[in-house]
């Protein structure tokens, strides 16, 4: 066997696994049932690890994968391209996917179905990272969203189909529009493939520079919905919150930031990719500061963490973006680019364990409000989750996301603020930190022992402002039509699988955190052999590794004195809080009216503001 | 023509889906964005050749097959994601009686309170 087949091991393995599955739901008897899913979740899950590793070792040796799939002529087929940038994506996906898939274990579902989606889902995570064909990207673009709207719908909550078939409407469409784009590229340029296209934008250029400006922008903006920053992150939070605990967490940690480092791919072909830099980083630096103030505004807990997602891939994206506008194959680019990396990965991971952690508290104890629900932990224990692992786990996700030492999110977060160099940018993204660190403050009182005056006393502290509510504001009301949490069975069953996942999260929030210097140094080796390899790409500036940045360390007096610093503000702010007037204010945000066709809009605003931006210059 | 014609079926369908309030109706319109988008792509590629493009030798001036095959698979994305809609529409339709979106959104709302 080629080496290069190993490329497509990685995708065939798990979509064998779910095939695997799915025949075992076919299967009579329970044991061969059992048998053949496990064989499946193997394949899947674990035996994909082998040529991921053998790939690593040769990737990082230099070599790049790449060519067409299925022997066909360059201008036919469907180009691939396995190097740096595919493997850290992929890197993202997997390292996520095993817990999830651990405690989703313990979910009270369809196990079968469950899993052979799951598993279309890790292979078209691999698809995606190493495809190198706008259309071919399109369709990998809308299996993972299809795979996603499934898993969404798997709590079963009315409110699961309503955020699900929002997302599906809003995404099919934005995806109609992205063909537009691959319309108008491929009327230019005659080629799918990205290695085509970037060999002939730069002729077509200069002579139908409106229809590639318009083209690209119909491509980015598409894409930019699905990373869901300002303006078009309004489907995210209801999707993310209402999924089942796992599926938030690996909505949240892998499925919005694939599309981001899938799109650097795209956008380096193209020479406005300076100016798609800029207008990114400051939507970043907007959707991180947005994102930590609505996050502070919601009452419901997975609810708030899903805002808390939007706020962190404004870091990625303002991260992401900045490098872009320096240029991503100078040193300052690279360094950024694999700042923006580590901080999508960590925040992976720590959102993970926060959801999966938060999740398992609200179940357990049938209440997801955040100002109603105390004492999470005597709900846990009885259930019969041990509470100090979800506690300890929940602990470890809220202080790596507040960047605190020595946990992750202290590593990349403080990263990404030193390396942005753009005032107003790290302006923003310190107040988002201050905004997080008030905003966790509040969720972790889910887990304070209860008083017994404490429920009383913060009922009057919630406004409520809508008549239909005032008899009883935030136990939910009971309807003929939707049962409340409270009275529902716990929908997870208290086994060990959850308590692995969370230790395994936590540990790897520390190991992020320990390793920081070291990961990054990688990612930027990983970033600048993909940049090396593409030099026929139109990437600005070339790095040799000497002069590549080093991680610098942010254990020093005055990086420690700013987290005081952060501390401090952040008790301010969570002070502030609790005056009714503000609560008040909030509580208007919370319940602002969020309509349907108001995502559209938003959508087309940004897409048009894009071709503007692009134009103006 | 062609293109304005599709234009117009384009941003019927689009329309449909963002300010329409049936959910019904929303996937139709998705559905005639669709077809814009296909037939935009199959009109361009014909209109470079002829003959089909059907592996045989010598043929000569053949239509562009590329734009074809691509629309192969947007269709069956398409139907793949007609079909998912509809299957909630129906669960929403059960749980509330209407297939109107924002006062399904209405009444979710007022449950979370």
């Amino acid at each position: 066997m080629k080496t290069d087949d190993a490329v497509f091991l990685l995708i065939a393995l798990p979509l064998a696994g779910a095939a695997c599955v799915l025949m075992g739901i076919l299967l009579r008897s329970n044991r061969a049932k059992q048998v053949v899913s496990s064989i499946g979740s193997f394949l899947a899950l674990g035996a994909v690890w082998l040529p991921l590793a053998e790939l690593a070792r040769l990737v990082h040796a230099g070599q790049t994968f790449s060519g067409t799939i299925g022997g066909w002529i360059s201008d036919m087929g469907i180009q691939y391209q396995f190097d740096g940038l595919a493997l850290l994506v992929i890197a993202l996906g997997m390292v996520l996917a095993i817990p999830s898939w651990l405690y989703s274990r313990s979910l009270k579902i369809d196990h079968q179905v469950f899993d052979c989606i799951f598993y279309i889902q890790s292979g078209f995570l691999v698809a995606i990272a190493i495809t190198a064909d706008i259309f071919n990207l399109f369709v990998c673009l809308e299996v993972l969203g299809m795979t996603s709207y499934v898993l969404i719908v798997f709590s079963k909550k009315p409110q699961a189909y309503m955020a699900s078939l929002s997302y599906l409407l809003v995404s099919a469409a934005s995806m109609l529009i992205y063909l537009l784009g691959v319309y108008v590229i491929y009327n230019v340029t005659g080629s799918l493939s990205y290695t085509e296209i970037a060999v002939r934008i730069q002729q077509a250029e200069l002579l139908y520079r409106q229809e590639v400006v318009i083209g690209l922008a119909l491509m980015v903006s598409a894409i930019a919905l699905r990373v869901a920053v300002v303006p078009v992150y309004g489907w995210l939070p209801d999707a993310h919150a209402m999924a089942p605990h796992p599926v938030s967490a690996i909505l949240s940690g892998v499925l919005i930031k694939t599309p981001l480092f899938v799109l650097l791919r795209l956008v380096v072909l193209f020479p406005e990719q300076e100016l798609i830099g800029k207008a990114f980083a400051l939507c970043g630096g907007i959707t991180a500061l947005l994102g930590v103030l609505l996050a502070l505004s919601q009452s419901d807990a997975k609810l708030l963490l899903a805002y808390h997602s939007v706020s962190q891939i404004g870091f990625i994206v303002a991260a992401w973006g900045s490098s872009l506008a320096v240029g991503v194959g100078t040193p300052a680019g690279i360094a950024l680019m694999a700042a923006s990396f580590l901080h999508a990965l960590f925040h992976g991971v720590f959102k993970g364990v926060l959801f999966l952690s938060v999740g398992t508290a609200v179940s357990a104890a049938g209440n997801r409000n955040v100002y109603t629900l105390r004492g999470a932990g005597r709900y846990l224990a009885g259930n019969g989750i041990q509470p100090f692992v979800v506690l300890a786990s929940f602990g470890a996700g809220a202080l790596s996301i507040t960047a605190l030492p020595p946990w992750s999110g202290y590593f990349s977060k403080n990263l990404i603020v030193y390396l942005v160099r753009d005032p107003l940018l790290t302006g923003m993204l310190t107040l988002a930190s201050i905004g997080t660190v008030a905003s966790f403050m509040k969720l972790s009182r889910i887990f304070l022992p209860t008083r017994s005056t404490d429920a009383a006393d913060y009922s009057d502290n919630i406004p409520c402002l809508a008549t239909e509510s005032e008899d009883a504001p935030f136990l939910p009301e009971k309807s003929a039509h939707i049962k409340s949490l409270a009275e529902d069975e716990m929908d997870i069953q208290p086994t060990r699988n959850i308590l692995w996942a969370l230790a395994l999260g936590a540990v790897l929030c520390l190991a992020g955190g320990i390793l920081g210097s070291f990961l990054f140094k990688a990612s930027s080796e990983l970033l600048a052999l993909w940049i090396g390899r593409g030099s026929e790409l139109s990437v600005k500036g070339a790095v040799s590794p000497a002069g590549m940045h080093a991680a610098p360390s942010f254990y020093n007096g005055s990086v420690l004195i700013k987290t005081l610093l952060m501390l401090a503000w952040g008790s301010v702010v969570f002070g502030v809080l609790q005056f009714k007037l503000v609560q008040n204010i909030l509580h208007r945000i919370a319940m602002r009216h969020r309509t349907f066709s108001g995502l559209f809009l938003a959508f087309f605003a940004g897409a048009a503001g894009l071709v503007i931006f692009l134009f103006s210059f | 023509m062609n293109e304005f014609l599709l234009l117009a079926l384009f941003l019927i369908g689009l329309g449909m889906v963002a300010i329409d309030k049936n959910i019904i109706k929303k996937v139709i319109g998705l559905g005639f964005m669709n077809n814009a988008v296909v037939l935009l792509f199959v009109i361009r590629g014909a209109g470079i050749g002829e003959k089909a493009a059907i592996l045989a030798t010598g043929t000569e001036n053949i239509v562009d097959p590329l734009p074809q095959a691509l629309m192969l698979t947007a269709i069956v994305i398409s139907v793949c994601i007609t079909a998912l809609s509809l299957g909630f529409a129906y669960k929403l339709f059960m749980q509330f009686g209407t297939f109107d979106i924002d006062e399904i959104k209405t009444r979710l709302e007022h449950e979370n309170r």
